[in-house]
């Protein structure tokens, strides 16, 4: 059987497909995480198991797409992996502006904390001292990882039309 | 769609008979970077628009235009 050159941009578009859907993967588990202790699973059941199996098709995904980004990032230029860019240029706008929807995810998800000694009413909605360092930080991990898949899937999904 | 620029190379890609492929290996980029040109949802750099008007054998200016 003839082999197919696939030429770098190709790689880097399977690479940045299988990132980009690992990103949004590692996003709802660690969001789903850090939800956890706020979901009241003993009054319901189905609430509980509907979770499960959520968490771990998710769980089953993670690994499978892990295997996949192992073995297509391989194939792409060490240096670019390495400093997160890529010699095709949309690709590397995609990612970029993966990265800007990333960073300001930050701000939106931690202003309410940030905020919350100024004003009473968001004190209340979002009770500062009532979450941990640990789930904080992984709400703000989840999310990032969640805002850089999401316009980076919308991208290449955009561009097939 | 790109308000400013707008391009004629999928007219000229049409009458060459190539694929968007094809364009994508000749310029040395990717299928979707051609593809989001042509619609004008991504402005090239400099470098590629003037890697795809040499391929078309073209002045710069005939495939890309100001509004």
């Amino acid at each position: 059987m003839e082999k197919v050159a696939v030429s770098n941009s190709e790689r880097e578009l399977q690479y940045i497909t299988w990132h980009a859907y690992l990103a949004l993967v590692m996003g709802l588990l660690f969001c789903s995480a850090s939800l956890e202790p706020f979901l009241d699973f003993q009054s319901s059941k189905a609430l509980t198991f509907v979770y499960g199996i959520a968490k771990f098709g998710l769980s089953v995904y993670f690994i499978y797409l892990m295997c996949k980004v192992v073995t297509t990032m391989s194939s792409i230029k060490k240096r670019n992996f390495w400093t997160a860019s890529f010699e095709d240029e949309y690709l590397n706008h995609l990612n970029l502006l993966g990265f800007k929807w990333s960073f300001h995810s930050v701000i939106f998800t931690l202003s309410p904390f940030l905020f919350s000694n100024i004003s009473s009413l968001i004190s209340e909605s979002f009770p500062a001292d009532s979450i941990s360092a640990k789930a904080l930080a992984t709400l703000v991990v989840g999310v990032m990882f969640v805002c850089y898949a999401l316009p980076v899937l919308y991208g290449l999904n955009k561009s097939d039309e | 769609m790109n308000e400013q620029l707008e391009n004629d190379i999928h007219s000229v890609r049409v009458l060459n008979k190539l694929s968007q492929q094809q364009l994508a290996d000749a310029v040395g980029v990717s299928r979707k970077t051609i593809s989001t040109i042509e619609t004008g949802r991504f402005t090239p750099s400099v470098v590629i628009a003037l890697k795809i008007a040499k391929f078309f054998d073209m002045p710069l200016e005939s495939l890309f235009k100001l509004k």
